[in-house]
């Protein structure tokens, strides 16, 4: 009687094992796959491209002494989860646009345009305008009561 | 006896439901993250959009009240009226264009080989997103009677994600 015991004690705890076992698994695999999916939406990877190549194509279409407004708070909202500053998120290096609204390295697209471009962004909108380039010394032909004659 | 019997059967009953279910689980997991990362890592192509603007662009600055402007081909006051950078416009570029008055060519600029491809991608022969994407216009202006414009342009830009530090 006491060894029948013993078995099923023993048979007992493997089962229990096993359940544990089981759920512990089944826990690591569903944390895993929240961990996988928090970390994709939480990227804010098709953002920046959107917004890259939305600036870029803005700045490609327009004219001087434009200014476009674009709204960015979407973009922002998402990237509010691991970053406070946006100070770099919008930037113009050698004639390409550059967003990075997170802590990886961002989106860059270029433009086409060589007027002068200054981005200010302003609460959840972006400021984008776009002036003519400064004359240089060289394609200045006369100066008229302080105005500027270009060929 | 009996009892060892049942516990063999649950036990392989359990082990039988703990594969199942686990590839079930893993079958379910597999789907969300293929799905999650095809739709996280879309290419937003725009480079239809950025041919046709470049291609509006250079008929704005060519063309003035339906005349053709002077010296079209002067490499320099091209660029400077038309307000675009000399420089994207060089070897290697990703862009290209072509302008032609009364089925001659006077000015072109950027990567010729886009001019190939774009032939290729309309003859639609195995192409790939990879191609460079054309936007073709033709315009009437008014000088000598009346000429026709035809302005090819071409994009190839794909955007880059930059590396995180």
């Amino acid at each position: 009687m006491r060894c029948h015991n013993k078995r099923l004690n023993k048979k007992a705890d493997v089962a229990l094992i096993n359940v544990i076992m089981f759920l512990v698994l089944n826990l690591i695999f569903v944390l895993a796959l929240f961990v996988f999916i928090d970390y994709v939406g939480s990227r804010a990877l098709i953002y920046e491209q959107s917004y890259a190549k939305q600036i870029a194509l803005i700045i490609d279409n327009a004219k001087p002494d434009m200014v476009v407004s674009l709204d960015v708070s979407d973009g922002l909202e998402v990237a509010k989860k691991t970053e406070n500053d946006f100070s770099n998120a919008f930037e113009l290096k050698q004639g390409r646009i550059y967003v990075d609204l997170g802590k990886g390295g961002g989106y860059s697209y270029e433009y086409f345009t060589n007027y002068k471009i200054d981005l200010n962004l302003q609460g959840d909108e972006l400021l984008i305008s776009i002036q003519e380039k400064e004359v240089s010394d060289e394609n200045v032909v006369g100066v008229t009561n302080g105005g500027v004659e270009n060929v | 006896m009996e009892v060892l019997k049942m516990f063999n059967r649950r036990g392989e009953l359990q082990i039988a439901l703990s594969v199942w279910w686990f590839f079930i689980l893993f079958f379910i997991s597999g789907g969300i993250v293929i799905s999650a990362s095809i739709y996280y890592s879309t290419d937003l192509d725009v480079k239809w959009l950025e041919a046709d603007i470049l291609n509006q662009r250079i008929l704005d600055c060519i063309i003035d009240n339906s005349y053709l402007v002077d010296n079209i081909s002067d490499e320099n006051v091209f660029y400077e009226n038309c307000g675009l950078d000399e420089s994207k416009f060089g070897k290697g570029s990703k862009y290209f264009f072509k302008i032609w008055v009364d089925d001659e060519i006077v000015f072109g600029g950027g990567d010729y080989s886009i001019e190939k491809n774009c032939e290729i991608k309309k003859a639609d022969i195995g192409t790939s997103k990879y191609f460079p994407v054309c936007s073709e216009k033709q315009v009437l202006v008014l000088d000598e009677g009346g000429k026709s414009v035809f302005v090819l342009t071409g994009s190839n830009q794909n955007g880059e994600v930059v590396p995180g530090v």
